[in-house]
């Protein structure tokens, strides 16, 4: 049985548009995906095309409009401890600690003192923070906090991690530590991963399969497979073996059709109506179209 | 390099005093310039002397305890009725929401003043009206600033704390609370302030004693440097009174890094 | 930082030598015209101020006055020391204040008195109980179990001043009261409220609680000051009258004029007021029929305050309060 089984979710939003009336926007069109136990599944796709609406789902903290996603079998109804969220922003609560930001989870299933404080500092070593517990959120840098927040995830030692766009807010450089560190953890504490990203080489990296979502509304329109092996992953050189190159031009074939049809349809857009612009957008689509683009 | 840091802190605090001193240099010129009589606003040295007098008579004391005491009783019951208020407006219950704000915008805009004669037909010409005053006074800003600090809560806190499962109860406590806290302190601060501001209305009726009372009080008897004695002496505690709340300010939220006594 | 510092010795030398210098304060002006500046309120005080101008009196003597908007009586001392305005019609105790705080005033003047016909609607104040209370004359007050509250507008003015005599004439104690203090508009709600047992009233706050009714009179300022209780003074600031003495002159003769005016046709001074206060009707006060100074009242006043502890023995006698340099418009 797989850990987590999406069938045929579909999800509308209402948006309230000019006339005070609402638009229905559809966000997914039916998305059917398969995700095994310990996998690391990366989705990528245009801008808007519902790939957070889908970690949302997952997540339980939105419910589906069609369809269901099931977890062991059982279907989603709503968040629990057997999945955690790392988001994109910095989500570190900056009146905590970082010690007590890692503990936040486990005060609500553990009424141990010492043994949430064990824990917590367990897991800030796992991320490479230990000596930093004391430290407050305005006190590191970006990288550290996006650290932070995956011990506070993995303090609950959920089944299943769901990572949107986790390390899009990074510098290159350190976006590239964190995804080693990333597969380490994940690979190490056998979770199962959902993570979303914008970027190609991120996904051809992290994921042992990555499913490609098509334009609004979102459905799955393949899933590939990574031939990559755990070892050519840890080789520093490994942009450059030819399982790397093929999946990345694979996927950028798959990918730029759909962000084609993204740029198309802002041009329709645009030209009916000006003043209109896309509601739930992350981001502006033809600036993403371009960062998708450039990252070749 | 102990003197150098002593005589850093002697420049940063003489920097910080100029604009008083120099205000008070020139309101105490300004007679001797021909821009005001003296008579009728004394120059700080008569007033320095008044107050001194005062304080020696025991008689500022006995005005600053009484309106003390109504100020922070009155303040007091601002925050445990405004804040448990501003919860439940900010927080969920959009339909307690939509019942009560208009009313409450209404009657936030009613300036205390027209209000006497309710409260007097209340609350009678007592303690109870007083304090009454200072609590009606005190309460409309904590209620907005609170209300507006949990509107204004980032998203991702909560989705966080939904995100793991937490009750209502416990988002409300370890997020919702913590996260609006600055805002809800600010209000708190301004209405600490402003209670000191309505000592004057709130002493005009059935008072004996109080900074707001020895104000009304010398003008009528045209003992004009106990009036601007008084009027020193609600300046001074109110501007202790912010101090206080920006200490204690500073302490509770810690993890914030730019608040500056 | 040699710039600085330089400017900042500059600023400090500036006022240094300003605190030295010590100018002459308020510009004296001339006048041409017998114009003098006055603020007019729009109540009962307006009377003479109303009738003056609608009856000519003003005009007569050819004197005139620039209305410059109404200040609260708190304020009015303020403004008379300033020079916002020229004249002012105060009581004793209100002139002594302002020359113990070094006002240069001197009254010119009497404005106010109480009547002599015993009428008591003219008297200055009415102390005013509710219908039913156990308060049937001033001596009442000994005999209560409680603490009689009074209301008064301040403490240290008319109100208590003229009250104090009253208990002393009843040979009632002053711990038995306690006054409470609130502005006149405010006491009636109070005494009906029974917040107070007695309200001292002005005019047209007593007509008003009288008018309602369900009150009922206790005593009137004339039982309680011995016949002082209505003295007003019309006063000047010193310098004014010695830059302008023709001003003062002419302007005392046509405002006593239009108040002997007044004493005589109470109803249409009445009316004449109402109308310009923009009421249906007004009370209207009563004032010295000659404009000669009582020096045995302004002596009164003084031995009261004095008795009051306002005043210490000596500190003032009815001539440092007035001058009779206008007593040819008495």
């Amino acid at each position: 049985m797989a850990k987590i089984e999406s069938v045929n979710v579909k999800k509308t939003f209402k948006i309230k548009n000019k006339g005070n009336q609402y638009d229905e926007l559809p966000a997914l069109g039916g998305v059917d995906l398969k995700i095994d136990q310990g996998e690391f599944m990366v989705i990528v796709g245009p801008s808007g095309c519902g790939k957070s609406t889908f970690l949302d789902l997952v997540s339980g903290l939105t419910l589906p409009d069609e369809g269901t996603i099931s977890i062991d079998g059982k279907s989603v109804t709503g968040p629990g401890l057997d999945r955690a969220i790392v988001f994109q922003q910095n989500a570190l609560f900056p009146w905590r600690t970082t010690l007590k930001n890692v503990e936040f989870g486990l005060e609500s299933i553990n009424s141990d003192k010492d043994n949430r404080r064990e824990i917590a500092l367990d897991y800030l070593s796992l991320v490479g923070l230990s000596g930093y517990h004391n430290h407050y959120p305005h006190q590191l840098s970006g990288g550290m906090k996006q650290r932070v927040s995956i011990a506070r995830a993995l303090a609950l030692n959920p089944g299943i991690l769901l990572m949107d766009e986790p390390l899009a807010a990074l510098d290159a450089q350190t976006r590239e530590f964190l995804q080693r560190d990333i597969l380490r953890i994940s690979k190490e504490s056998h979770k199962t991963v959902l993570f979303i990203t914008h970027s190609i080489d991120e996904a051809v990296f992290l994921g042992d399969k990555v499913a490609v979502m098509s334009a609004r509304p979102g459905i799955i329109k393949q899933v590939l497979d990574i031939p990559l092996t755990a070892e050519q992953r840890a080789r520093d050189d490994v942009v450059a073996t030819q399982e790397f190159v093929q999946s990345r031009q694979t996927l950028w074939k798959l990918l730029k059709e759909e962000v084609i049809k993204v740029q198309e349809a802002q041009i329709r857009f645009q030209s009916q109506s000006p003043a209109q612009s896309p509601a739930r957008v992350s981001g502006n689509g033809l600036i993403n179209a371009v960062r998708v683009l450039t990252k070749i | 390099m102990e003197s150098n840091e002593f005589i850093k802190k002697l420049k940063t605090f003489a920097l910080k005093s100029s604009a008083i001193v120099a205000f008070v240099l020139l309101w105490e010129a300004a007679p001797h310039l021909g821009l005001i009589d003296p008579i009728f606003i004394p120059p700080p040295s008569v007033v320095a002397v008044k107050i001194y007098q005062l304080l020696l008579s025991g008689e500022l004391l006995v005005h600053i305890a009484a309106s003390l005491q109504r100020v922070f009783l009155g303040f007091i019951i601002a925050l445990v009725v405004a804040l448990p208020l501003g919860f439940l407006i900010g927080g969920w219950f959009k339909t307690f929401e939509m019942a009560v704000d208009p009313l409450l915008q209404v009657l936030g805009q009613a300036n205390p003043f027209t209000l006497f004669p309710v409260f007097m037909a209340l609350l009678g010409i007592g303690e109870l009206s007083k304090i009454g005053i200072i609590y009606w006074v005190c309460q409309w800003p904590v209620l907005f600033n609170t209300v507006s600090g949990i509107k204004s809560v980032d998203p991702v806190y909560i989705k966080v704390g939904r995100s793991m499962g937490l009750t209502k109860f416990n988002l409300f406590k370890k997020v919702l609370l913590p996260a609006a806290l600055p805002a809800i302190f600010t209000g708190i601060r301004m209405s600490a302030v402003f209670a000191f501001f309505m000592l004057i209305g709130a002493e005009m009726i059935g008072a004996h004693s109080g900074l707001g009372f020895l104000i009304i009080q010398s003008e009528a008897v045209f003992n004009m440097p106990k009036m601007y004695a008084a009027i020193v002496s609600v300046a001074l505690l109110g501007i202790a009174i912010n101090y206080l709340m920006l200490n204690i300010e500073k302490k509770a939220m810690s993890w914030k890094e730019d608040i500056v006594v | 930082m040699e710039k600085k510092i330089k400017l900042l010795l500059i600023a400090v030398a500036i006022l240094v030598v300003a605190l030295l210098v010590r100018p002459v304060f308020y510009a004296t002006e001339s006048n041409e015209n017998y114009t003098l500046k006055a603020s007019v309120n729009k109540d009962c005080s307006g009377t003479p101020w109303f009738v003056g101008v609608e009856k000519g009196f003003f005009k007569d003597e050819g004197v005139n006055f620039v209305d410059v908007g109404q200040i609260a009586a708190p304020q009015r001392n303020l403004a008379l020391t300033s020079g916002q305005i020229d004249v002012e019609d105060v009581d004793p105790q209100q002139l002594v204040n302002l020359l113990k705080a070094g006002v240069k005033v001197k009254g010119v003047a009497q404005s106010g008195d109480e009547p002599t016909d015993g009428d008591i609607n003219k008297e200055h104040m009415h102390w005013v109980v509710l219908e039913n209370s156990s308060l049937k004359t001033p001596g009442d007050i000994a005999r209560q179990d409680k603490i009689v509250k009074i209301g008064v507008i301040s403490e240290g003015i008319c109100a208590d001043t003229q009250n104090n005599a009253l208990l002393r004439k009843y040979n009632v104690s002053k711990s038995k009261i306690e006054y409470v203090v609130i502005p006149d508009p405010q006491q009636e709600q109070a005494l009906r409220q029974g917040l107070i047992d007695i309200a001292i009233l002005h005019p047209p706050f007593y007509f008003a609680a009288e008018k309602h009714g369900g009150v009922r009179v206790l005593a009137s300022s004339k039982d309680a000051f011995k016949g002082a209780g209505g003295t007003t003074l019309l006063v000047f600031r010193e310098d004014f009258i010695k830059e302008n003495p023709e001003t003062v002159r002419k302007f005392t003769k046509a405002y006593k004029d239009t108040e002997k005016w007044v004493n005589r046709n109470r109803v249409e001074a009445g009316i004449l007021t109402a109308k310009d206060i923009g009421l249906t009707e007004a009370a209207v006060h009563y004032y010295s029929n000659t404009g000669k100074i009582n020096t045995s009242q302004l002596q009164y006043w003084i031995d009261s305050l004095v008795t009051d502890g306002q005043l210490k023995k000596g500190e003032f006698k009815p001539e440092d309060l007035y001058t009779d340099e206008f007593k040819d418009t008495w």
